[in-house]
């Protein structure tokens, strides 16, 4: 969702998605490394923006509700100008049910909308809230995103950015002990399917009689779950 | 023909001679990947999803067999390590 505060025009567009790890630091990186890709500045990370999108998912908890626009009819905007930030410009992207902080940005990118929002060289800050709750009586994991542009200040903070916030060299790997974990998962799956293979491969080739189970659909079984793996570990856009 | 084309062949003979049994079991496979999707996010619901398409892939070994007259305890062993492994790995990887 975008909105400038100049006129009264915005769009819509939100990736709803549970994140089991997901930190602010590598969705920044995320995202930024996104916008590098492109020829754009990067974002710089503003507290005031991080305690707006921190209080949107604390009032979505608190209300229930899973959208840019509360039942009580707050906005997003109203969360950033609590925090005393004074936009020019403002965004705001969702995301639940994702596993990985990789994940949510993939899943915003494949969207127009939040491509759009996350590609939008009128924004110079950003902030993120990874927050877990109890969403529709399930646990959750909400991410909310905010970019904000500065009502003003815009030059200024690109100057900044550009001088002094932005260090090109990534700290961040990508490999964390969660995803090598699941990673190991998939690959033990992986492996479990081949030696199915390989073992009907060998009692074809030396004619064995053997009282088993059908391994053709054992494998067939592995494969299933490795879909399924897949399917469940990716968070949903809306 | 090559040892690996004989093993292909084998294997399109064993899907022909039990096609009905394997265009089941693949039906099941799909509606489960469905109902995953469709529960997506609900992690207790895509639990139970899990259990029944387990206990589905049992009952599928069991009857096959009993078709086939390879009904065997150490088969039907077989069935319940495979579909527990299945959970189990499922499960555990996404609880990780």
């Amino acid at each position: 969702m975008i909105y400038k505060s100049t006129s009264a025009g915005f769009s819509t567009g939100k990736v709803l998605g549970i994140a089991t790890h997901i930190t602010t630091q590598e969705l920044i990186q995320e995202v930024n490394g996104e916008r590098i890709k492109k020829g754009l500045y990067p974002l710089t990370h503003n507290p005031k923006l991080e305690k707006a999108a921190y209080d949107k998912a604390k009032n979505m908890f608190q209300y229930n509700y899973w959208a840019h626009y509360g039942p009580d009819g707050s906005t997003p905007w109203d969360f950033i100008r609590a925090e005393g930030y004074e936009y020019e410009y403002a965004g705001e992207n969702l995301a639940k049910d994702f596993m990985f902080s990789q994940n949510v940005v993939d899943a915003w990118m494949a969207s127009p909308t939040h491509r759009e929002n996350i590609l939008r060289d009128r924004y110079t800050e950003v902030g993120f809230a990874v927050v877990d709750g109890t969403l529709q009586g399930l646990p959750t994991t909400l991410v909310v995103q905010i970019f904000g542009t500065p009502f003003l200040t815009k030059n200024e903070s690109h100057t900044k950015v550009l001088a002094e916030s932005y260090t090109p060299t990534h700290t961040y790997f990508g490999y964390t002990l969660k995803k090598i974990s699941f990673n190991s998962g998939l690959l033990f799956l992986v492996l479990l399917f081949l030696v199915l293979i390989i073992d009907l491969y060998y009692a074809y080739r030396m004619r064995l009689v053997r009282i088993t189970g059908k391994t053709l659909a054992h494998a067939l079984f592995f494969i299933i779950i490795m879909t399924a793996l897949l399917i469940t570990a990716k968070g949903t856009i809306l | 023909m090559s040892k690996k084309d004989s093993f292909i062949r084998y294997i399109a003979n064993e899907i022909k001679i039990h096609i009905f049994e394997y265009l089941l079991l693949t039906t099941i496979a799909v509606f489960f990947v469905f109902l995953l999707s469709l529960f997506k996010g609900e992690s207790q619901s895509q639990f139970i999803i899990m259990v029944f398409f387990a206990i589905t892939y049992l009952a599928w070994g069991i009857i096959h067999h009993i078709i086939h007259h390879t009904f065997h305890l150490k088969i039907v062993i077989e069935y319940i390590l495979i579909a527990a492994l299945g959970i189990f790995l499922l499960q555990i990887l996404l609880l990780l």
